[in-house]
């Protein structure tokens, strides 16, 4: 996480480790009435799309570029304005996570939700990787969600 | 409730009247908060507050326990649109040894959570991932080393959390009468607090457990909402394999991303 400032497929990174949430989820219920129930800062993490998005202009997929626009004006308020925006479909995040996975294959430290297709699964000293060409992906728990972190290659 | 204290502690006169006259301003509010719709004024009902209390301290002094619960979790969407997802939880643990497993299956994740007292395992189990951590001695430790390390709720951490004194923070509490929860009488609840309106059903009688919970997130307009219907089992049989973890063998460890090494640094 600490690698925050450096790019912003790592801010997408970020954005995905932190929720349960889809990207265009602004908030969930909490589900806790006491304190100790973690998962205070999901819409922080929400929040930070804004940054993201932008940098998904590099792929090719128009729907995905439309909501971009929209984060883009919603400038840290997410409980701002609110309106009229209808179009953030789980769908089309997905096509973004997907599209910046292969964008951003290559940089150490940046995490995304799902690896891309065609990748093997290897075990090295006990712990699974995902192996996808020359790419590796390590499997790990943010909170409950599994998410992929970029990794030099373990062997 | 807090009037009693000074009641019993301080011998001067002066005191005693004032503090009898803030008992008299109690009981008042008492009466009012029997009838929510009496003035409109958030009201805190030392009954409905005691019924919490009582209901804490139960939990706490059952032994082992098996809860079944039907659960719904609403988003927000960015436009502000409400979806509903729906899960079930079915929780078993014990105390002294402490112990816990919990199976949640929802709409969007299937996990395994288990605790034998010593290591703490998630297991994804449509994935076939599974991670484990060192844990605490306690479920209560438990709770808040999951919460503030790993950012992992334990499921239904409230029945964990409730205990004799639940008071801190609430802001409204009211008595709204009997109700039939799954064939059960119980007492409905309706409590405020920072960012969160709930209301809970009580059991009536020997047992007070909680039978249904409605959390309100008011911190968004929209106030998504969180609903659980617990079903209880008192008398679980379990043993001791019950809490401890044994991969199937397709299954693969990995690790908890507060765990693993900083971005960057391959293992």
């Amino acid at each position: 996480m600490s690698s925050l400032r450096s790019s912003l497929p790592v801010a997408l990174a970020v954005l995905l480790a932190g929720g349960t949430a889809f990207a265009g989820t602004r908030g969930t219920a909490r589900t806790s009435v006491n304190r100790g129930g973690g998962k205070a800062n999901h819409n922080a993490n929400v929040n930070r799309n804004t940054n993201v998005n932008r940098n998904v202009n590099v792929n090719q997929n128009v729907n995905v570029n439309r909501h971009v626009d929209v984060d883009v004006h919603h400038h840290g308020g997410y409980y701002g304005g609110g309106c009229c925006y209808n179009s953030y479909h789980p769908v089309a995040t997905a096509a973004a996570v997907t599209a910046t996975a292969m964008v951003t294959a290559a940089v150490i430290g940046s995490i995304v939700n799902t690896v891309p297709s065609g990748c093997s699964s290897v075990v090295i000293n006990g712990i699974g990787y995902q192996q996808c060409g020359s790419t590796w992906y390590q499997p790990q728990f943010s909170g409950t969600q599994t998410t992929y972190i970029v990794v030099n290659a373990p062997r | 409730m807090q009037m009693r204290v000074p009641l019993a502690r301080r011998a001067s006169a002066v005191t005693r009247t004032i503090a009898a006259t803030a008992l008299l301003a109690a009981l008042a509010a008492h009466g009012q908060a029997q009838s929510p719709v009496a003035e409109g004024k958030t009201a805190l009902d030392p009954a409905a507050l005691g019924a919490l209390d009582k209901m804490g301290a139960y939990l706490r002094s059952i032994k082992a326990f098996q809860v079944k619960a039907v659960t719904t979790t609403e988003d927000v969407l960015d436009d502000g649109q409400k979806v509903q997802y729906s899960g079930v939880t079915d929780l078993m643990t014990t105390r002294t040894p402490d112990r816990l497993r919990a199976d949640v299956s929802s709409d969007r994740q299937e996990r395994m959570y288990l605790y034998d007292g010593k290591e703490f395992t998630l297991f994804a189990k449509r994935l076939g991932y599974y991670a484990t951590a060192a844990a605490p001695p306690t479920l209560g430790e438990l709770t808040d080393r999951l919460a503030e390390r790993y950012d992992i709720q334990v499921p239904l951490v409230d029945l964990f959390k409730w205990g004799p004194s639940n008071s801190a923070g609430i802001t409204g509490a009211m008595d709204l009468g009997p109700s039939e929860v799954a064939g059960v009488t119980c007492q409905h609840y309706a409590f405020r607090q920072e960012g969160l309106d709930w209301q809970i059903w009580i059991q009536k009688g020997d047992y007070p457990l909680p039978r249904r919970l409605v959390a309100t997130t008011t911190t968004d307009e929209a106030r998504p909402q969180f609903t659980a219907y617990y079903d209880w089992n008192l008398a679980p049989s379990f043993n001791d394999s019950a809490f401890t973890f044994v991969p199937p063998p397709d299954a693969e460890k990995i690790v908890f991303a507060a765990d693993n090494a900083p971005a960057g640094a391959a293992r």
